[in-house]
C-alpha cells in the first residue's frame, strides 16, 4: 500500500524538508504541498488523501483550526510544529502524531509508520511497518513478528522465518507498535502478545524461543494476557 | 508590608477629615448667617448673589487658563522658534483682561490703576494654571513614553528569544542542509535543535527519563567534540542497560561542561576521561582530567548547584567526591536513581 499525502505549511523551506524526507520513504507519496491552508483545504475536499502534514502556526488559519474544519474528512493528521506548546491542543483534535521542527528522517519515518498502520486498520488489512536495514527498506508484518531484541544500538526483529536488524532504541520501537498487541517484558525485549505460548516465573516461551521475563514487567504481561 | 497596610486605610482618613471639616464649616457658616440675617432672610439673596459672583469669576479664570493651555500654549510653547509668538500673545491676553475690566467698570478713568492691578492678578492666575497644566501633561507623557519604551524593549528581547522563531529559523537552515551531499551539517543542526529544545523545555521539569537525558548528553558531547582540534583528547564511555529510570534534567551537565572547559588541552599526553553508566537504576559518573601548570579556575557555581540538587532530591542516596591533586582533577558521583527520589514542587 502507498499512502497518499499532502503537506500544508506557510514556509517554503519547511515544505522542502518534508518533500525531501517523503522522497526517501517508499510507501509514502507526497502528492502536493500547499503554502496556503485554504487551498489545501479545497484540495482535500475534492481529492482522496490518507495523510496530511499540517503546520500548527500559520498566519491565515491555524493548523488546529484547520484540523477542526477537517473533522468530517477521513484523513490522518500529523502536526508539524516549531515549538511544542501547541502539541496538547493538537491531540485534542485527534492528531495521529506531532513532529517538531527540524524534523529528522527517523522521526518522520516513525510518524509515517504510524499512519501506515492506521490506514491498514481502516482497511482491515494486517498491520506492518517499514524499517531501514542498512540501505534497504524492509517491510515487517506485525502478524508475523514474534519478538524484538535490543543489543547495544541495534534492534533485531525476529519473525518466524527471518530476522531483520535496524538502528533504533527499544522504546522508539515500542512507540511504533500498536498498543496492547505488543508488550515489553525485559529491558531488552518486546514480545507480541499473540505469540506468547507459555509464562514461567522468569521466562516466556515465544515461538521456539525462551525470552527472559523481568519481574518489573511481569504484572503488565499478565494483565494483557489474562485480561 | 506595613506601608501597604497604611495605604489601604488612608482613603478613610481622608473621608473622615473631609466629612468632619465640612460639618464644622457648615455649622460655623450656619451660626454666622443666623446671626447676621436673623429675621431678614429675604436679604440672604444678596449674599448668595455675591457668593455666586466669586464662583463665576473663579470658574471663568480656570476656563481661560484651560483654553490658554489647550490653544496658544500647545501651539507655540512646545516649539522653540514660536516662543516669542506666545509671549506676545500673553501680553495681548493681559490687555484683553484689562480691557474687559475697564469696560465693566464703565471706562472710569479713576479706576485705571485698580483695573491694571486686578487684571494683573487674574493674568497671573491664568498663566500659573496654564503652566501647571503643561507641567503635569509633560510629566505624564514622559512616564508613558518610558513605559512604552520598556515594553518595546522587552517585546524585542522576547521575539529574539521566541522559541517559534528560533526553531523555524533552524528549520530553514536545516532545509538548506538536507539536499547537501555532506549529511553532517543537517545532522549538526538537528542535534543543536535537540539541545536547545531540551534546555528550553525539558529542563523545567523535575525529572526526565534517563533515555531523554542521555540523548541530550550524547548530543551535547557530540557538538563539543566537533569543536575540538583533537577529539581523541577525551575518552568517553557511556553505558545504559535500558532499564527505565528518572533523573533530574541536566544534573550532570555542570561536571561535563567543566571537563570540556578546563580539562582538555591540545598538547595533552593523557586524555581526559568521562565515564557514565546506569545499571539497575544505579548511576556511576566519573570524570578525570590532568591538571596543567596554568589552569583556569571556574566560579564553582555549577558544582554548587549540583550539590544542592543532590542534597534536595537524593538525600542519603548519593555519594559525591571531588578530588584535586597536583596532577589530576577527579569527580566521582554515585546516585541510586531507582529508590524513591524526593520530588520538589
Amino acid at each position: 500500500m502507498i499512502l497518499q499525502a499532502i503537506a500544508i505549511d506557510d514556509e517554503p523551506s519547511a515544505l522542502k524538508v518534508l518533500e525531501a524526507h517523503a522522497e526517501k520513504i517508499p510507501f509514502l507519496n507526497l502528492k502536493q504541498s500547499f503554502l496556503n491552508p485554504t487551498e489545501g483545504l479545497a484540495y482535500l475536499q475534492s481529492h482522496r488523501v490518507n495523510v496530511v502534514f499540517l503546520d500548527v502556526q500559520m498566519p491565515d488559519l491555524m493548523g488546529t483550526e484547520l484540523a477542526i474544519l477537517l473533522r468530517d474528512i477521513d484523513v490522518q493528521l500529523i502536526f508539524v510544529t516549531a515549538y511544542a506548546d501547541y502539541a496538547v491542543q493538537g491531540f485534542q483534535v485527534r492528531a495521529l502524531d506531532y513532529l517538531l521542527k527540524p524534523v529528522s528522517l527517523p522521526r518522520f519515518l516513525e510518524a509515517c509508520n504510524r499512519a501506515l498502520q492506521g490506514q491498514q486498520k481502516r482497511l482491515n488489512q494486517s498491520p506492518s511497518l517499514f524499517i531501514k536495514d542498512g540501505y534497504d527498506w524492509v517491510k515487517v508484518d506485525l502478524d508475523k513478528l514474534l519478538f524484538i531484541r535490543s543489543d547495544t544500538n541495534l534492534l533485531f526483529f525476529h519473525q518466524a522465518e527471518k530476522i531483520v536488524s535496524t538502528r533504533m532504541t527499544i522504546s522508539k520501537a515500542l512507540d511504533m507498535l500498536p498498543k496492547g498487541a505488543f508488550v515489553r517484558v525485559h529491558k531488552s525485549y518486546i514480545v507480541a502478545v499473540h505469540a506468547i505460548r507459555k509464562i514461567e516465573r522468569h521466562q516466556l516461551t515465544v515461538g521456539q524461543d525462551q525470552i527472559p521475563l523481568a519481574s518489573s514487567y511481569k504484572e503488565e504481561v499478565q494483565r494483557l494476557l489474562l485480561g | 508590608m506595613s506601608s501597604k497596610k497604611w495605604n489601604n486605610w488612608t482613603p478613610w482618613v481622608f473621608a473622615t477629615l473631609a466629612i468632619g471639616l465640612g460639618g464644622f464649616w457648615g455649622f460655623q457658616l450656619h451660626e454666622s448667617l443666623t446671626l447676621q440675617y436673623a429675621g431678614e432672610w429675604d436679604q440672604l439673596g444678596g449674599f448668595v448673589r455675591w457668593l455666586m459672583g466669586y464662583v463665576v469669576i473663579l470658574s471663568g479664570l480656570i476656563l481661560l487658563g484651560w483654553l490658554n493651555f489647550r490653544g496658544p500654549y500647545q501651539w507655540w510653547v512646545l516649539l522653540e522658534e514660536d516662543k516669542w509668538i506666545y509671549r506676545s500673545w500673553t501680553l495681548l491676553l493681559y490687555f484683553f483682561l484689562y480691557l474687559f475690566l475697564h469696560w465693566s467698570t464703565g471706562w472710569e478713568v479713576d479706576l485705571v490703576e485698580e483695573n491694571l492691578l486686578v487684571a494683573l492678578l487674574a493674568f497671573v492666575f491664568v498663566m500659573s494654571f496654564t503652566f501647571v497644566a503643561g507641567l503635569v501633561k509633560s510629566r505624564n507623557q514622559q512616564a508613558k513614553l518610558l513605559q512604552e519604551q520598556t515594553a518595546a524593549e522587552l517585546q524585542a528581547l522576547r521575539s529574539q528569544l521566541n522559541p517559534h522563531f528560533l526553531f523555524n529559523a533552524l528549520n530553514t537552515l536545516y532545509s538548506r542542509a538536507v539536499p547537501l551531499e555532506d549529511e553532517s551539517l543537517a545532522e549538526g543542526i538537528e542535534e543543536l535543535s535537540g539541545i536547545l529544545r531540551f534546555t528550553l523545555q525539558q529542563s523545567q521539569k523535575d525529572f526526565v527519563s534517563i533515555e531523554e537525558e542521555l540523548t541530550f548528553l550524547e548530543r551535547y558531547i557530540g557538538l563539543q567534540q566537533a569543536r575540538m582540534a583533537k577529539p581523541e583528547n577525551i575518552d568517553i564511555d557511556i553505558r545504559w542497560d535500558q532499564s527505565e529510570a528518572q533523573i533530574p534534567p541536566l544534573l550532570l551537565l555542570p561536571f561535563i561542561e567543566n571537563l570540556f572547559k578546563y580539562g582538555i588541552f591540545p598538547k595533552s599526553e593523557r586524555p581526559a576521561k568521562l565515564s557514565l553508566s546506569i545499571e539497575e537504576g544505579q548511576l556511576h559518573f566519573l570524570s578525570q582530567n590532568p591538571m596543567y601548570p596554568i589552569q583556569q579556575k571556574g566560579t564553582g557555581k555549577g558544582v554548587e548547584q549540583v550539590k544542592r540538587r543532590l542534597a534536595l532530591q537524593y538525600p542519603d542516596q548519593h555519594q559525591l567526591s571531588i578530588q584535586q591533586s597536583e596532577e589530576q582533577f577527579e569527580v566521582r558521583l554515585q546516585v541510586s536513581l531507582a529508590s524513591k527520589a524526593v520530588h520538589i514542587s
